[in-house]
């Protein structure tokens, strides 16, 4: 036990003697040193920067007979990724049917994100406003009321290829 | 032979009894006579006594978006030179880029040593200095790691 300890105390004694290398001496006329500057990736509270906002809305409403101009649905994304990476954000369906629990509307969905993953392309992306277009048929052949579906976003941070 | 080596053992003698002039004064009159105490510019192992050191950090992390207070390069010096003598500390550069290789974000340097050479008042003297860092460009690239070198140099003048 007497051994055991001696080592030990042995090892913390030596330990103390090592000096961390975080600072730089120059004691020579002439004599040069470096300091390195360097960034986190958090902010000066440890909180991580890395982030996006994708932005899409909690609900669509559409006209019955729909929109002259077409419907949509408007969405938005903003990033500051890491250095290599982006956003891919997709939608869960191309076409589906807006439904009362008895009739069905058919609707089928165009535009980003629709049956293709949208990629942003770049790890820094401003504000950008996106349309995945909404077009509903047989509004004749069904009751007045209300008839609806849901569409799921999916986003994740992938690498950029 | 045995007379040759007598003779030169006997000068040998005579030489070691004789104390060199320079080590003593004889003084025959009363009166005063000074003696100069004079210090060496070296230790007792013949090395220069003067003498300073400049500590400046290996490493400076910013976080991102900077300090709220202000991001900066804090180093110290102290010295103890020959009379007449002073230290100059200058850096290589007051502005640059952080660059992750691909990417750069602009700084600024100011403060001590980078707005000009900070030369010392004393031949001893010790204090501890700031060189402010200020970056740009927060949202505009991609976040990771940013690094530049800052070189210190340290004369004599």
């Amino acid at each position: 036990m007497k051994k055991i300890l001696a080592v030990a105390l042995a090892l913390v004694m030596m330990l103390a003697v090592c000096v961390p290398a975080f600072a730089t001496d120059i004691a020579t006329n002439g004599g040069t040193g470096d300091t390195t500057l360097q960034t986190l990736t958090t902010d000066e509270d440890g909180n991580p920067v890395a982030g996006f906002t994708v932005t899409i809305p909690a609900t669509v409403d559409i006209p019955w007979g729909g929109t002259t101009e077409g419907d949509t649905l408007d969405w938005s994304y903003v990033s500051q990724l890491e250095a290599g990476k982006q956003l891919s954000i997709s939608v869960d369906k191309a076409s589906g049917s807006l439904t009362n629990g008895t009739d069905n509307l058919a609707y089928t969905l165009t535009g980003d994100a629709v049956g293709t993953a949208f990629t942003t392309g770049a790890a820094v992306c401003a504000l950008t406003e996106k349309s995945i277009n909404i077009a509903v048929s047989g509004w004749d052949d069904v009751p007045v009321g209300a008839y609806s579906d849901t569409l799921t976003f999916t986003v994740e941070v992938v690498d950029i290829v | 032979m045995k007379k040759v080596l007598s003779v030169a053992l006997a000068l040998v003698m005579l030489f070691a009894v004789c104390v060199p002039a320079f080590a003593s004064q004889t003084i025959t009159q009363p009166g005063q006579t000074p003696v100069d105490v004079v210090t060496l510019t070296t230790d007792i192992n013949g090395n220069p006594a003067a003498n300073f050191t400049v500590t400046i950090p290996a490493t400076v992390s910013i976080p991102w978006y900077g300090t709220t207070g202000g991001d900066s390069i804090n180093w110290s010096y102290t010295s103890q030179l020959n009379i007449g003598e002073q230290l100059q500390i200058s850096l290589d550069k007051t502005s640059g880029n952080l660059t992750n290789g691909t990417d750069n974000l602009p700084y600024t340097l100011s403060g001590d040593a980078a707005d000009a050479a900070y030369v010392t008042t004393d031949e001893v003297e010790s204090a501890n200095c700031s060189t402010a860092i200020a970056v740009t460009g927060w949202d505009d690239v991609p976040v990771g790691a940013y690094t530049d070198t800052v070189t210190f140099t340290v004369e004599v003048v």
